[in-house]
């Protein structure tokens, strides 16, 4: 509504701007004589001042003058043969057209494309952003901002480097993990998870830069699991499978029974063996038969089992983050669903149970959440047993 | 709502444009002052709906407004704040816009300032800039409307063209199409004469100021684009004789061409039809030009073919705008009477000279750009005509013309004194053979064909200011007297002695980087030195960091100059997250004239860069030159000479008087 009214208002000034000069009349002061005169005064002031310069001789300015005189008279003669010719359309018609058409047009081409109710959607006064998603950006945005002034703070890199692989920005965790390294390179995990960073950027290839990295902390640190395993993926993608076989077999042979990396790299070994003509039972034998010769995603989370206290930290500050939102704004199922799952995957049964509390509360009335609400009470461990 | 609202007035400025390019004109056929009146309030009101449709768009832009297509594709909330404003026109319907609003500022320029101009011809020149107009913005609400919405609007831009996201874009491209765009006027001033049939001195008169006025932009905006191209591409050229560049040199060398021929026209009455015809042709290649940047030929003609739309609209409007006005131009030439007469020694002569060969120069560019895209369409292969052709034939053009270049001003009209001009020119010519001496001198391997070019630059540069040093009486008068008579010159010869200077400093750039760059193309370590021209350039290591919207590697460097003097440069690396696109961010240091241009290469697995080191002499003349232009070109404008008072009543006359009086 208020768009019409402006709209109205614009319309009538670009009106105004036809029809004034047209009511306001204007009587013609001037013949087009005058105009020519004024050109003759300014050449021959010019000429006079180039003869003051001595730019110009007498003679030639003497020459010069008739020259513009001879215009002014040839203008003169050539306006007397131009009069005013009346006749055809009138003015007040073509008034009347213009009053007419200049709306009309307007407002039929606007409307073929334009969106009258469309608001302007500002990017900061935008409501409906993803709350999680928000929080994570809020988040980085802060330390991002922090690291811009401060470059040699490790700790501030060290906590985005992981959030960013799990975003995706690959090259942004790079950047990060580079600078860790650069600050404490004495921690072989930074370096470790540079190399694994650029694995993914990659797309699982073990790319020559990374293969130095982890064959260096290899050396220092011979019994680290994590560059063993990549060295093997790498040893395999060079299509050395008998090596590549062999540094499986001692890496899984050295390997805890619960090791995390334990599934990937016996379905690696399968997979090379496999290669070999070597068919190796698994215990989940469904994985060798889509298992591809290089890591997947998955692979490299397993196996990185990266669990620094600053990433438990943000993770916190995240979760409560998102509790406080569903304080102000309980009707969020998706929500609930987020909360309830962080809590348990981070070990704080207490904190789950009250939110499944409160999510009932909520949601009285929907029998489906409502049995899913019980079932994950009822998945979650007894009261005051910690979850690892 | 401004969103909206920025549509809307975009459709007012159209109709406004349509009534205005019909009543003035009907107007004048009758005489009617009334009707030609409404041009001269239609004009600044179509400008001021197209400011605010443009205005409508830089707040979009600026906070991110993504339910804007146009915005989606072209920002991104991380975007510095800076080119969120100067994306604006950083993308083809934001330029178009732009285009068109400095397309309404030239004609309510005309309006406010022009009452100078008859009432028939003004109100003629304003209907034929609103032709112009109204084509245009009709081009962007059928085929490029910046104002089309997204909905559900996206929670992320696709960010602004890295190679974009630079100072320049802020400068550059208003300033280019200030030029580009300015030389409309003198096309509608060309056309309204010849639709009122009257030709003669005073139309000259009246179109000076202006084609000077678009003249000087569009010198400052090819500069200012070749420095950009010179220093964000990351490639140590400064031209590259590029489809888009020429497309805007051959306005620039048709529209000096015209320049020169109106001071003909304007004092003799003469080249009155060649005049004419190279105001309609100065615009017409500006139309070309936006063409060939605007409908997607320059890339493929094939990627012209698949998306045909916007490439179509605008040959229509080319066809019918160059054809149109020959077509007028055909009927209305042979009705010319032919103007003073003049031998071929003298200033006429001169500026004939001048023109025969800017508008050869100008053929040759339009031949070299067209002709791949000639060969392209007819049997598919893709050439490029590069800088060997342009070497081969612009080059040798000049060459007279520069050499010519100092005697025009020299000669006096109608019958000319050449040994008189000559003799006043002796110590630009002793300068030059003297400064030739020099360089064979100092310079082991100098080329010949070199030092020709730096002797010419030096008679070019030297030689502009023969008039004024003559016009002082020095050596003969003393200091004061001399300086007293320079400061009585007349504006306008100051003008043209800078213009002229600018062309040979310009041409002592080129050949100074042409035949004395120092490149160095090698791979360093951490802790290596690199002797590059007496700089001795040491690699200190590699430090990531991360910007706003981009990380990068910078490179740093300890250089330490001949003199001692110690400093850091960062050249660097950068990745642009959101279009994955790197760029080269070079670092130049400037000394005097001269600069040392570090540009490295990717970073390598054992700390290594490759890295080009330039040592560029006097290269930054090359634009140094232009800025002696443009600044000749203003103070030409300023000259008080040039202006020509409207006509007053004896009433007011007398208050005039009266006023003068009592003061």
């Amino acid at each position: 509504m208020i768009f019409w009214v402006i709209a109205t208002l614009l319309t009538i000034a670009a009106l105004a701007s036809v029809v004034i000069p047209i009511l306001k009349g204007s009587e013609s002061a001037f013949s087009s004589l005058d105009y020519d005169r004024e050109i003759y005064l300014a050449r021959i002031a010019e000429i006079d001042a180039d003869v003051a310069i001595g730019r110009m001789s007498e003679e030639a300015a003497a020459a010069a003058k008739a020259e513009e005189g001879r215009k002014l008279i040839a203008s003169s003669n050539s306006q007397q043969s131009s009069t005013s010719i009346n006749g055809g359309i009138s003015t007040k018609a073509i008034l009347l057209l213009v009053v007419l058409a200049i709306p009309a047009t307007a407002v039929l081409m606007y409307l073929d494309s334009g969106r009258p109710g469309f608001q302007d959607m500002a990017i900061a006064s935008r409501p409906d952003r993803d709350p999680a998603g928000q929080s994570i950006s809020q988040l980085l945005e802060r330390a991002e901002a922090r690291l811009a002034s401060h470059p040699d703070d490790l700790r501030g890199w060290a906590v985005v480097a992981p959030v960013y692989l799990r975003m995706g920005r690959v090259e942004d965790a790079i950047i990060a993990y580079r600078n860790a390294s650069r600050l404490d390179p004495e921690n072989n995990q930074f370096k470790v998870s540079l190399a694994e960073a650029m694995v993914v950027g990659a797309q699982g290839i073990v790319t020559e830069d990374a293969r130095k990295i982890f064959s260096e902390v290899a050396a220092e640190v011979p019994g680290d699991a994590q560059s063993r395993f990549y060295l093997a993926i790498a040893t395999s993608q060079e299509g050395n499978l008998e090596e590549a076989a062999k540094a499986w077999e001692s890496l899984i042979g050295d390997s805890p029974e619960n090791a995390p990396w334990l599934p990937a790299a016996k379905a690696q070994y399968a997979a090379v063996q496999k290669k070999r003509g070597i068919e190796v039972a698994l215990e989940n034998s469904d994985d060798s038969e889509t298992q591809t010769p290089g890591p997947t995603r998955e692979d490299i989370e397993a196996a990185s089992a990266l669990s620094t206290d600053e990433r438990q930290e943000m993770i916190r500050n995240m979760v409560s983050g998102l509790a406080d939102r569903l304080k102000e704004n309980p009707d969020d199922i998706e929500g609930w669903r987020r909360l309830i799952r962080s809590y348990t995957v981070l070990g704080d049964t207490d904190k789950a149970r009250e939110a499944i509390t409160n999510a009932r509360t909520n949601f009285a009335s929907n029998t489906e959440f409502l049995s899913e609400l019980e079932n994950i009470e009822n998945s979650l461990p007894a009261a005051g047993e910690t979850v690892q | 709502m401004t969103v909206e609202l920025g549509h809307y007035c975009l459709v007012l400025a159209l109709v406004l444009s349509l009534c205005q390019s019909v009543v003035p004109i009907i107007g004048s056929q009758r005489n009617d002052m009334r009707l030609m009146a409404t041009a001269d309030w239609t004009a600044p009101a179509t400008f001021l709906f197209l400011a605010l449709s443009f205005a409508a768009l830089v707040k979009a832009n600026v906070t991110s407004d993504f339910s804007v297509q146009n915005v989606w594709a072209n920002s991104h909330t991380l975007k510095p704040l800076l080119y969120k404003y100067t994306g604006v026109w950083g993308n083809h319907e934001g330029s178009m816009l732009l285009w068109v609003l400095i397309l309404a500022m030239f004609a309510a320029s005309v309006a406010v300032f022009g009452k100078n101009l008859p009432p028939a011809l003004r109100a003629n020149v304003l209907a034929v800039q609103a032709w112009i107009l109204a084509s245009f913005v009709l081009f962007i609400l059928v085929t490029s409307n910046p104002f089309i919405r997204l909905d559900p609007a996206p929670f992320e831009g696709q960010d602004l063209n890295p190679v974009l996201q630079d100072i320049g874009l802020a400068i550059h491209p208003p300033l280019l199409y200030l030029g580009y765009v300015g030389f409309s006027i003198t096309f509608s001033f060309a056309m309204a004469a010849m639709i009122s049939g009257r030709i003669d001195a005073a139309w000259a008169r009246w179109v000076r100021p202006w084609a000077l006025a678009a003249w000087v932009f569009l010198t400052a905006g090819i500069a200012m684009g070749s420095y950009w191209a010179y220093y964000e591409l990351g490639w140590g050229g400064y031209w590259f004789w590029d489809p888009v560049e020429n497309a805007s040199f051959i306005p620039w060398l048709t529209g000096t061409a015209l320049l020169h021929s109106a001071l003909v026209m304007e004092k003799r009455e003469a080249l009155k039809v060649w005049t004419i015809l190279l105001a309609l042709i100065t615009f017409s290649m500006s139309l070309l030009g936006t063409f060939l940047v605007r409908s997607g030929v320059l890339t493929s003609v094939h990627a012209f073919a698949t998306d045909p739309e916007r490439g179509v609209f605008i040959l229509a409007i080319l066809i019918l705008f160059i054809g149109g006005s020959l077509f007028l131009f055909a009927i209305r030439a042979p009705l010319l009477r032919t103007g003073g007469l003049f031998t071929p020694i003298s200033r006429e002569g001169a500026l004939v000279f001048n023109n025969l060969f800017l508008t050869t120069a100008a053929a040759t560019v339009l031949v070299g750009t067209l002709y791949p895209l000639v060969i392209e369409a007819v049997n598919g292969a893709k050439i490029s005509v590069g800088e060997p052709f342009f070497n081969l034939t612009f080059g040798p053009l000049m060459i007279p013309l520069l050499l010519a270049v100092p005697i025009g001003p020299l000669l006096s009209w109608k019958r000319g004194d050449l040994m008189g001009a000559l003799q006043r020119l002796y110590f630009a010519a002793g300068s030059a053979l003297f400064v030739m001496i020099l360089v064979l001198a100092f310079t082991t391997d100098a080329p010949v064909l070199a030092v020709l070019g730096i002797g010419i630059s030096v008679w070019v540069t030297l030689g502009a200011f023969a008039e004024i040093i003559t016009r002082s009486g020095f050596p003969k008068k003393s200091l004061p007297v001399a300086f007293k008579r320079v400061a009585g010159l007349p504006r306008s010869i100051w003008g043209s002695a800078l213009g002229h200077a600018g062309m040979g400093l310009t041409l002592l750039g080129i050949v100074g980087v042409g035949a004395f760059q120092h490149e160095i193309i090698t791979s360093v370590t951490p802790g290596q030195k690199v002797d590059v021209a007496g700089y001795s350039v040491q690699f200190d290591r590699v430090l990531p960091r991360k910007g706003s919207n981009y990380i990068e590697d910078v490179v740093l460097f300890n250089v330490t100059a001949p003199n001692g003097n110690t400093f850091q440069m960062q050249p660097s690396k950068r990745v642009y997250t959101t279009r994955r696109m790197p760029t080269t961010e070079a670092a130049i240091e400037t000394f005097w004239f001269s600069q040392l241009y570090i540009s490295p290469g990717d970073v390598a697995l054992d700390g290594s860069v490759t890295v080009r080191f330039w040592w560029k002499p006097l290269v930054t003349l090359i634009w140094l030159g232009p800025l002696s232009m443009v600044f000749g070109g203003l103070i030409s404008l300023s000259d008080r000479r040039l202006r020509i008072g409207a006509p007053t009543t004896a009433k007011a006359r007398r208050k005039e008087v009266e006023v003068k009086a009592s003061a």
